[in-house]
């Protein structure tokens, strides 16, 4: 696979991410917020925001490896 | 490489995730961090994990995209997702101009302004810090530093301490490292910066970085290579042990015919419970061994049976190494 499509899937990757755990992987990434940002941000407990966000990570990894 | 759909390795990967999760979540506790080494200490771990690493920073190149802007934007409108009592629409308009003007302000923030952070550590704790630009760093004990991120360079400055740098490569802006009257310059690299009682040490361990120092020719340092402002001159670059230069980064201290007053030095950077060299005749006997840091006991233990010394607990906490009473 060309860098550039791996790129491309990658961003779509994202994209398709359930909402939830989307909003805090972006958050995290493009925001530069910290867990305890999102968490007082999206009303949510550190412990969720961990979560989602290693769901995120878990989804992404395997999406990439097809 | 991991077979994609052997169960191990998905649990891996799972298991990285939930790791890179919660080591964001700062600070992160010595313990949490020790757990943390303990997992990653086996190799397919340590891969799982630095595909985590390379997924998150691979992402980074997508900050400009219209649809992750636009997402990110959506994302970060859904702030506070309790449901609120209603309200009049006058309120809500008001609210929502507010909102709105935070978010501008919030936006032009985040893009425009470069904000220094610092980061801290106490006695005894390390904590893991994903920077802006992708780039890592791994703190020491003590430690204290200052990040600044700006279009034309990323700069460092590490007031006191030791952390390990793996800087993400970006060619455009040189990652600086200031440590007292030293500068340290990397494009993408893997290295420690160390300030303690005022002498800088440096050492590489991938990549390349120039050393300055005002009135002094620059220093290009190769990897396996440590350089000191403490030696002379001529003596300033030595080859460096990675296994000991980087013992900290897994809680540990390897020493190798140190000189016991420096070993001392070096355990009681974790502790709050000094070891006291009572015995000052013996300051300059050389030790060897690897300890575990933040647990004096271990240390003493080694070095009573060693040097046929004792040791004992004073009451204000601190350890006293002394001379062994004749029986």
């Amino acid at each position: 696979m060309q860098e550039q499509e791996a790129d491309q899937l990658l961003e779509q990757i994202i994209v398709d991410l359930p909402q939830n755990l989307r909003d805090v992987f972006l958050l995290s990434r493009f925001r530069r917020m910290t867990n305890h940002d999102i968490a007082e941000h999206l009303g949510i407990s550190v412990k969720t925001v961990e979560w989602r966000m290693s769901k995120a990570m878990e989804h992404c990894m395997t999406k990439l490896r097809g | 490489m991991m077979d994609d759909h052997d169960p191990t390795a998905e649990r891996r990967r799972a298991q990285a995730s939930q790791w890179f999760a919660r080591l964001k979540s700062l600070p992160v506790s010595r313990g949490t961090l020790e757990d943390f080494f303990d997992w990653r200490r086996d190799p397919a771990n340590a891969e799982a994990f630095a595909e985590a690493e390379s997924l998150w920073h691979d992402a980074g190149r997508h900050g400009d995209s219209p649809a992750i802007l636009r997402l990110t934007a959506e994302a970060y409108a859904r702030a506070g997702a309790t449901p609120r009592p209603r309200r009049s629409m006058r309120s809500l308009l008001a609210m929502g101009a507010g909102v709105l003007f935070a978010m501008l302000v919030a936006s032009w923030w985040i893009f425009h302004v470069d904000r220094p952070q610092q980061f801290a550590t106490l006695t005894g704790e390390q904590r893991a810090v994903a920077l802006s630009d992708g780039s890592q760093v791994r703190l020491d004990t003590q430690t204290r530093l200052n990040t600044q991120m700006k279009d034309d360079a990323r700069q460092i400055r590490l007031d006191q301490g030791q952390a390990m740098f793996e800087v993400a490569h970006d060619r455009a802006r040189p990652f600086r490292v200031k440590a007292g009257d030293v500068e340290v310059e990397a494009t993408g690299t893997k290295f420690d910066v160390r300030f303690v009682d005022g002498v800088t040490r440096v050492s590489l361990f991938e990549g390349g970085v120039d050393i300055r120092e005002a009135g002094r020719d620059v220093i290009h340092l190769s990897p396996g290579e440590m350089w000191s402002s403490k030696a002379t001159h001529a003596a300033r670059v030595s080859s460096l042990d990675v296994r000991r230069a980087s013992a900290w980064t897994q809680g540990r201290l390897i020493f190798e015919a140190t000189p016991l007053s420096e070993a001392i030095f070096e355990i009681n950077r974790y502790t709050q419970n000094k070891v006291v060299l009572g015995a000052t005749t013996r300051a300059r006997e050389p030790i060897s061994g690897s300890f575990k840091t933040g647990d004096p006991s271990g240390f003493l233990k080694a070095v009573a049976a060693l040097l046929s010394l004792d040791f004992e607990r004073q009451e204000n906490g601190t350890f006293l190494l002394r001379d062994r009473r004749p029986s």
